[in-house]
């Protein structure tokens, strides 16, 4: 690196604003001439990724949430957002000194998870570092990582998971990793706001972002893998729910939104699928949290709710007759009350 | 390690190692060889019986690394603690110049692993490990002052003296394919140690065998796998190209889809593509597929014409073998002035591509609805569709694993058409990878992370000139 330009707090919220409002009217032209044009007035590319770029996962996954972008809009959105990665690591290989180089790392979404900005911005950021990354995209199956990391043998796995739901398949992907003795370093909003997740899961190190990520990773391999193990809470409900999960679905869509019932309207294909997706990702952050012994899981996935549907104007009724028909049907499983029951209080605060 | 108080009774030369009683460097002038010495049998807190089951248990794991440097890594770590304070091995190389890996406990019961290779000279110096390399002896020891009792230093971080050493072969295929040497700080190694040792060394050396063999093999594979994997997109000036292809096995990256975009051959105008979907599932399959891209190019020197390359597909694959054949789309792409791709397409029972056009609106190419397998019968007909795509719209390619994917949610029901349409109708105004990408993820939350088949979409777009949503 050239002497970087000093960073000041903030030098980077005009362009940020200009990035995303192009980014949201998918003008990917415009956007990576953005990110470019800033290169060569001397912004620093790390920062560029890091307050430009990343920030897109987050305030998409916001005006999705809220209704006013589709899943699609976020996706186009995310997309150009990894191009704008692209687009800093290739001018800056054309144009800097080649850094250092460090090691091997493969950076993996979990299995499920198909949300793949902030793991580009990781890759983006470790090879501006010198490490060679092998980035393996959205949702990688386990299987599909094992052979992977078998046949490359790379330093690290940098797991991200944004949606802490997956947490079931994270633990999975990690386990593989050891069982061949990779380490891994796990992030993502998935995980939570600190390494309790991560760990509890085995991962060996956490980060909050990609460049903290990066920073532990300057380090340089060997990593060390945890020997000791956490074991996870045996949570009986947790196998029940997953054998009823498809029961669960439909008894909600009954009880709580009428559906099938004489005298209830009932909802259009497109509606009705919406639903049924809406109430196998409550199950599957119920699951979670009963998997990793953490309630927060699903309190945190309430209070995300609460927040949406105030941004719509709605009203959380509909979600709370979901919760009194989970309770009804999980009655027998401690465990399980009381994550419905932090999961109503996060929805009511 | 309590065994401390052995210190006192052990020879120690600040220049060498320390040994056993009875192997005193120093001989018997040395103040400390007394007659005690021969109580401090022990060599570790625990017991040899534990030793031995801790070791043994430890080297059967290891038979589940394939990846040799990984494999080396956690043989060198395993030792460590009970066993020894650093252990270190050494692997031999034809150019004379060994590598090393060593692993060492840094206090806190974390090990450090760490790697280098010796110069030629150096390891001449080193005549244990010549011994064991070449000779093929079965246990060595090295002599103060050779090369390994500096490298000990450095990684043991010992300044004063040091401690034991032992070094046994890690057998290979023929002779020793490397050294295994273990250090203490306190204690000495016995008879009994060294046979363990060896036995684990033995352990270590079958594994690295298998793992060198597992990797040849892997990279053979991988090699031709690279083959049949579906080629990156090219850069296509006058289109926007998307792709997204997850194969029905998990652990994989090949399957029965197909697809390919190439720029036409001189002479021509825009560009080719084909999609397909053989018959039957993984490498028989993958194999298949291969062979009719590899047809398809060879065809495409000579034939532009999308029904008659269909024809002649369909005779190479009868004749081959009539139990295979596929399914398939190509066509052509040609660009029009005003930014638009005219796209001229044959199909041979596969679904027919949607076309999304501006505004959301989504429609089928409906003269290539239908149609006869390709290489099922010599007598098949094929028919071609035409369609503008004008700035912004995007034709979807698509396997029947997208339409055909079941939902556990829905009792296994199929995501069908309607909902593609649906979604399509959504993705107006995305660039091509992004509607690819979208479809991809629509339909791995619909599976749920149930079984699939192989689901391959490409996505063609006439790029917009703006901003997709204006």
């Amino acid at each position: 690196m050239t002497v970087p330009s000093p960073i000041r707090p903030g030098a980077f919220a005009r362009v940020a604003e200009e990035f995303f409002a192009q980014v949201a009217r998918l003008d990917e032209e415009a956007a990576l001439g953005t990110v470019r044009d800033a290169l060569i007035a001397g912004a620093f590319p790390e920062s560029l990724l890091m307050e430009v770029v990343a920030p897109v996962q987050e305030r998409a996954d916001v005006l999705r949430r809220s209704g006013e972008w589709t899943v699609s809009h976020e996706h186009a959105a995310a997309y150009i957002g990894e191009r704008a990665v692209g687009a800093v690591v290739e001018h800056v290989a054309a144009h800097g000194p080649s850094p250092a180089e460090r090691g091997k790392v493969t950076v993996a979404c979990t299995d499920g998870d198909w949300r793949s900005l902030s793991a580009r911005v990781l890759s983006g950021v470790l090879s501006l570092r010198g490490w060679r990354v092998a980035f393996l995209g959205v949702s990688v199956p386990v299987g599909s990582l094992a052979l992977h990391l078998q046949e490359t043998g790379p330093d690290i796995l940098a797991l991200s998971c944004s949606m802490s739901a997956r947490l079931v398949a994270a633990h999975a992907m990690i386990g593989a990793a050891h069982r061949i003795q990779v380490p891994v370093i796990a992030g993502g909003a998935g995980f939570g706001p600190d390494d309790f997740l991560a760990r509890r899961l085995g991962a060996d190190l956490w980060a909050p972002d990609a460049l903290q990520a990066a920073d532990l990773l300057d380090a340089g391999p060997p990593y060390v893998i945890g020997r000791e193990e956490e074991a996870l809470p045996a949570s009986t409900a947790y196998a029940e729910v997953l054998q009823q999960r498809e029961g669960l679905v439909h008894t909600a869509l009954e009880r709580a939104w009428g559906q099938g019932s004489p005298g209830s309207p009932d909802l259009q294909d497109a509606e009705l699928d919406h639903a049924v997706e809406y109430l196998g990702n409550t199950v599957d952050f119920l699951l979670a949290a009963l998997y990793v012994g953490d309630r927060q899981v699903f309190g945190r996935y309430l209070a995300r709710t609460r927040e949406a549907l105030r941004a719509r104007d709605e009203t959380a009724d509909g979600v709370l007759r979901v919760l009194d028909v989970l309770e009804e049907e999980l009655g027998e499983h401690p465990d399980a009350l009381s994550t419905l029951a932090v999961g109503r209080d996060a929805l009511q605060a | 390690m309590s065994a401390s108080g052995a210190d006192d009774v052990m020879s120690r030369d600040a220049h060498g190692w320390k040994v056993p009683p009875g192997q005193q460097a120093n001989g018997p002038d040395d103040p400390h060889h007394g007659g005690e010495v021969a109580g401090a049998h022990s060599s570790a807190p625990h017991s040899h019986e534990e030793w031995t089951a801790l070791l043994r248990e430890a080297g059967r794991g290891l038979s589940s690394l394939l990846h040799p440097e990984r494999l080396i890594e956690q043989a060198v770590r395993l030792p460590l603690g009970e066993v020894a304070d650093l252990c270190i091995l050494f692997t031999s190389d034809p150019s004379g110049r060994p590598k090393w890996t060593a692993a060492v406990a840094d206090g806190t019961g974390k090990p450090e692993i760490s790697r280098g290779r010796w110069s030629q000279r150096t390891a001449a110096k080193a005549v244990w490990l010549t011994e064991i390399l070449d000779v093929g002896s079965a246990i060595a020891e090295p002599a103060p002052g050779d090369p390994v009792e500096g490298l000990v230093r450095t990684l043991a971080r010992r300044e004063g003296p040091v401690g034991s050493v032992r070094a046994v072969p890690v057998p290979g295929l023929t002779g020793a394919a490397g050294a295994l040497l273990v250090y203490r700080h306190d204690g000495y190694f016995e008879e009994s140690d060294t046979d363990l040792l060896t036995e684990y060394a033995e352990q270590v050396g079958g594994a690295l065998g298998s793992a060198q063999l597992y990797q040849y093999q892997a990279d053979t594979a991988s090699t031709l796998k690279t083959a049949l994997q579906p080629e990156p997109l090219p850069e296509i000036e006058h289109a926007l190209l998307g792709a997204s292809f997850r194969s029905a096995i998990a652990a994989e990256r090949i399957g029965g889809d197909f697809y390919e975009v190439r720029e036409a051959e001189a002479g021509g105008e825009g560009f080719d593509f084909s999609f397909g979907d053989v018959c039957g599932k993984g490498n028989d399959a993958a194999l298949l597929s291969g062979m009719i891209r590899q047809s398809l190019q060879a065809l495409r020197l000579v034939e532009r014409d999308p029904v008659s390359l269909l024809e002649h597909l369909n005779i190479l694959l009868t004749r081959t073998d009539p139990e295979k054949f596929s399914t398939v789309v190509l066509g052509t792409a040609t660009p029009l002035p005003d930014g638009g791709l005219r796209i001229l397409a044959a199909g041979g029972g596969h679904p027919a591509p949607l076309l999304v056009r501006s505004g959301g609106k989504v429609e089928e190419m409906s003269g290539l609805v239908g149609g006869m397998f390709v290489g099922a019968i010599e007598e098949a007909v094929f028919h071609s569709a035409e369609t503008i795509l004008a700035p912004g719209e995007t034709m979807v390619v698509f396997s029947d694993g997208v339409t055909e994917a079941r939902n556990p949610l829905r009792s296994g029901e199929m995501l069908g058409e309607e909902r593609l349409r649906r979604l399509l109708e959504g993705c107006a105004g995305l660039p091509a990878p992004a509607v690819a990408g979208r479809i991809a993820q629509y339909v791995g939350d619909w599976l749920g992370g149930g079984e699939h088949d192989d689901i391959t979409v490409l996505a063609v777009q006439a790029p917009s000139a703006q901003g997709m949503l204006g």
